[in-house]
Order: C-alpha cells, then sequence, then structure tokens
C-alpha cells in the first residue's frame, strides 16, 4: 500500500529569509529560514499575530511571500503551479471546513477525484484513509457533516486531507475546538497517524502543551520572527533567547510536570539497588511521569529499571526530584 | 347574477386575460432569472461595482408603479407589451440579483478556505461549493419577485398590455364588482400558487444536510 512507507525521502519543507508585509504594512513574516525534514511534526508555536498562520498558508501558496522563498524537496514553490501544489499538500482547519451539502465519503474523495483518478480507486481510498482516521465508511460515508461531533468533523477532515496519498499535511489549529476529552484522543490519534504514515506535518498552535506533545521540533514564533528553533526539550531547558524565557514563565509548576513528561527514567538511575526490594519494574525509556503515577498507584516508594543493558536500579522519589530540579533548572 | 354565474358567461374572456398575464410575468421573470443570477454572481466578485448596482436596484424599487409605467411609455414611445416587461423586469430584479449576491458571499469561511486550500479553482469553488450552497436564497428571492410581478402586471393593463389588469380596470370604470372580482381572484390564485410552487422548488434545489 502506498502509505504504508514514503517510496522515497520526499516531503522536506524549507522557508529561506521568508518576510510578508500585508497590505496595512503590518510585518507578517520577518525573514524566516526553517526547514522541517521529511517525515518530520513540526509545531509552529506562538500567541495571535505570531505570524505562524501566515507561515502555514505561504507553504501551499495560500499566501505568497514577499521577499524570500519556499522550497519543497528541494524545488522552489513559486515557479509550480499553485492549484497542483495545494492538491499535493493536505489541509485542515479549525473547524474542520466539511462541505455541508457533501457527504462524508464526497468530502473524503474530494482531492482524488480532482486530480482525475478512477472511480474505483477513489472508493478504495476513501475507504482505507476513513479506518485510518477512525471514522470507518459504513458507519459514517452516507452522513452529513450537520449530523457529526466536533471530534469526528475533524477526523473526517483529516481523511480529506491525507485521502490523495499527500506526502505533506498542515494542520492550521485543528483541535483548538473541540472539549479537552476529544482533543487529548485526536493528539494521540493524528501523532500516530502521522507517524505510521510518515507524512511531513506543520502544525500550527498556541497551545504549548499540544506543541510539546505531538511536535518532535518546535519552532517558537513572535511578531513574524522565529525566537527559537529545537526540540521541546531544549526549549524548555536551554531557552536561548529572553522570550523563551518568558514565554514559558509564570507556568513554572506546569512545565516542571512537563518534564516529568518528556524526561526519561534512565539517567537518573542510582548504581545498584542496596537493599534489593523493588516492588515495581519500569522500563527505562519510560518517563519519571509514569513512574510517579506508578508510584502513587501502588504506593512503591522505588523501582528496579529495566534498561536495554538488563536491569539496574533503583530509581526513587528522590530521583524523581532530582529529575525535576535538573529539568527546570 | 352571481359572481359563479358572471364567471360562466365571461369564461373565455377569462382564459385569455389569464393567458397574457401569466405570459407577461412568465417572461419577465425568466429575463429576470437570465440576467440577474448571473449578474449576483459576477458581482461577488466585483465589491467595488456591487454596491452601486445594488444601490441602483433599490431605487428603481422606490419608484411607484404607474409613474415607471408612464415613464417607460415616454422612453420605449411604445404602449402595451415592450414597456411593460421593461418595467416588471426592473422591479424583479432587484430581489434576485441581491439574493443570488448575498447568497454566494454567504458561503462560510472555512469551507471556502478549505476548498480553496484543497486545490479547488476559483471557478470550482462557485459551481460545486457556493451556488448549490446559495439556492435556497437564491430560489427565495426568485419568489419575492414572482408575488411582486404577478400584482404589478395587473397595472399594465392601463397601457394596454392586456392581462388580468383589464378586468378591474374595466370594472372599477363601470362600478362593477364582479368585473373587478374576475380580475382579483385568480391573481390573487396565481400568486398563491406561484407562492407554492416555487416554495416546493426551493426545498428541491436546497442541498441535502
Amino acid at each position: 500500500m502506498p502509505d504504508s512507507a514514503a517510496p522515497e525521502s520526499t516531503g522536506a519543507i524549507e522557508f529561506r529569509g521568508v518576510s510578508k508585509r500585508f497590505p496595512g504594512g503590518t510585518l507578517a513574516l520577518d525573514g524566516l529560514t526553517l526547514s522541517v525534514a521529511p517525515g518530520e511534526l513540526v509545531a509552529l508555536l506562538g500567541s495571535s499575530g505570531s505570524g505562524k498562520t501566515t507561515a502555514l498558508k505561504l507553504i501551499n501558496r495560500m499566501e505568497e511571500p514577499g521577499a524570500g522563498e519556499i522550497l519543497i524537496d528541494g524545488q522552489n514553490t513559486a515557479q509550480m503551479d499553485p492549484i497542483a501544489l495545494r492538491r499535493s499538500i493536505g489541509y485542515v482547519i479549525q473547524e474542520g471546513g466539511l462541505f455541508p451539502h457533501w457527504t462524508v465519503e464526497e468530502n473524503v474523495g474530494l482531492v482524488p477525484r480532482l486530480l482525475g483518478w478512477e472511480t474505483s480507486r477513489i472508493a478504495a481510498r476513501v475507504k482505507d484513509v476513513m479506518a485510518l482516521a477512525q471514522v470507518p465508511h459504513e458507519e459514517f460515508g452516507a452522513r452529513y457533516s450537520s449530523t457529526l461531533s466536533g471530534g469526528q468533523r475533524q477526523r473526517v477532515a483529516i481523511a480529506r486531507a491525507l485521502a490523495a496519498e499527500s506526502r505533506m499535511l498542515l494542520l492550521d489549529e485543528p483541535f483548538s475546538a473541540l472539549d479537552p476529552i476529544t482533543r487529548e484522543a485526536l493528539h494521540a490519534e493524528v501523532k500516530a497517524l502521522v507517524a505510521r504514515l510518515g507524512v511531513t506535518t506543520v502544525l500550527v498552535t498556541h497551545d504549548v502543551e499540544e506543541a510539546f506533545k505531538l511536535a518532535q521540533r518546535v519552532a517558537l514564533m513572535d511578531k513574524g520572527r522565529l525566537i527559537q528553533f529545537g526540540t521541546p526539550e531544549a526549549l524548555l531547558l536551554r531557552p536561548a533567547h529572553e522570550y523563551t524565557r518568558r514565554f514559558f514563565e509564570g507556568r513554572a509548576h506546569d512545565l516542571k510536570l512537563r518534564y516529568l513528561v518528556l524526561a526519561r527514567v534512565a539517567p537518573y538511575l542510582e548504581p545498584a539497588d542496596p537493599e534489593g526490594r523493588a516492588v515495581e519494574t519500569i522500563d527505562g525509556g519510560r518517563s519519571p511521569e509514569t513512574a510517579l503515577g506508578q508510584m502513587l498507584e501502588s504506593g512503591a516508594e522505588f523501582f528496579a529499571v529495566r534498561t536495554s543493558g538488563g536491569a539496574a536500579g533503583p530509581f526513587r522519589i528522590r530521583d524523581l526530584w532530582r529529575s525535576l530540579k535538573e529539568g527546570s533548572a | 347574477m352571481s359572481f359563479l354565474d358572471f364567471l360562466r358567461t365571461h369564461q373565455s374572456d377569462l382564459m385569455q386575460r389569464s393567458f397574457e398575464h401569466v405570459a407577461l410575468c412568465a417572461v419577465t421573470l425568466a429575463s429576470s432569472v437570465l440576467i440577474a443570477v448571473p449578474g449576483g454572481i459576477v458581482l461577488t466578485r466585483l465589491p467595488r461595482a456591487s454596491s452601486l448596482v445594488m444601490a441602483a436596484a433599490s431605487v428603481i424599487q422606490t419608484v411607484p408603479s404607474l409613474a415607471l409605467l408612464g415613464l417607460l411609455m415616454v422612453l420605449t414611445g411604445q404602449i402595451g407589451y415592450t414597456p411593460s416587461i421593461v418595467a416588471l423586469f426592473l422591479y424583479s430584479l432587484l430581489p434576485i440579483l441581491r439574493n443570488t449576491y448575498t447568497g454566494i458571499e454567504q458561503t462560510p469561511k472555512p469551507v471556502q478556505q478549505a476548498a480553496l486550500a484543497l486545490g479547488m479553482t476559483p471557478w470550482q469553488v462557485l459551481w460545486e461549493v457556493s451556488f448549490p450552497l446559495a439556492m435556497p436564497v437564491i430560489v427565495a428571492g426568485l419568489r419575492t419577485a414572482a408575488i411582486l410581478v404577478i400584482g404589478i402586471a395587473t397595472l399594465c393593463a392601463f397601457i394596454g398590455a392586456g392581462g388580468l389588469g383589464v378586468f378591474i380596470n374595466r370594472g372599477l370604470e363601470t362600478v362593477n364588482p364582479n368585473l373587478v372580482m374576475l380580475g382579483v381572484v385568480p391573481v390573487a390564485l396565481m400568486a398563491l400558487a406561484a407562492d407554492g410552487a416555487l416554495a416546493w422548488l426551493g426545498r428541491k434545489l436546497s442541498p441535502p444536510q
């Protein structure tokens, strides 16, 4: 199946010194340089007016740059046909933007139809992609969007965005209108789905938690400029800029907890287990937060930790504090 | 003589005038749809021209019908069909034009944005998305126009265009209530029928949701 793995490494997105000024005179983007590797999930994080949505729209030429260039797989998008370019890139917006007068099935089949696929191929692909997005065709295919819940609509929108076997996916705050429980579920699903398909994904969000949970790398933006681009851990632990520090400030408590999610248990092990009475075991690759959860649940004070080198340990409550302290230092 | 007896004796006359009336309205509405629906669509692409055209169409609507008929009689130098159809056409233009314009403009922004972002051409967005979604609003405009035209068409008898207005005129001149009724009742029925038929058409053409 074409979507099980990328036939070749395609879907690299690169911004080279891109600026964009709106007719009113506001500088929406100021010399943005950033590259997204094939198959990577990058979040553009920032408050409103940071330029993150403009950056996203420049990728599929819903906006045109004032200066600089955007490359896809090394090729300047300015030389591509914008319509063909858009059909090759999946796109999901906040409210889904499903066509209310079309069935779910027709919505999902849109881009393959625009591309002129044969009817039978469209039907098969629509079924596959709806299964992937967890809106089974048998149940949802003939329905209209007005009968769907918010979460179901976004799932359909994601299926529609992936239907034409796109190598790239643009997500413009697709989770922000959802209730917290649905949002959690969709976060996990989308992360797993794009990882499985190897689709290069750019996510625009103002939600730190969301960016950190989903993205391999986060681009923090402010007033059209890229402030810092790196892994969530790097942004959190090694803020390279005053703005980064301030952006996370006042959420110190949250941040510590977040670090517990990001970190791994393994580095905080003590050399040996002196008393040899570990009541629980945990994998070295799990996060301190998981360990904390298990401790709270079982009442255990420490774990024997399994690492690739065999059993080691223990990991204790105080190591948890140590991971926190180092994490937020 | 009772109205029913009167009706029986004037049957063939009634048929002829009804036919004239329907013809007058049908020709007017058909040409109005042919001009105003594409016109309304074009105006959605011309934001500056649109307010001007809408204002002009609104002004026409404020001119009293008899005055407009008189004016057109002078302008066209004719009586009868031509000035009547032009006048009725001008009256019916605004509701259809305005409803087409607003219907298309009302396409939800996220839907429009998603359509373009997924690679539909502007023409495809208009034809496959905006137009079907605007259909109920457009038909509602046609419904307003139809009722308007069926009513105003009775006045066209004054300038010799025939129709059911002939009975009303003559009935008023000769103080013959039966003759007035012979014009009024079919006009009212016609308006009701058109309203019902177009309401049905509106539902029929509304996209499923």
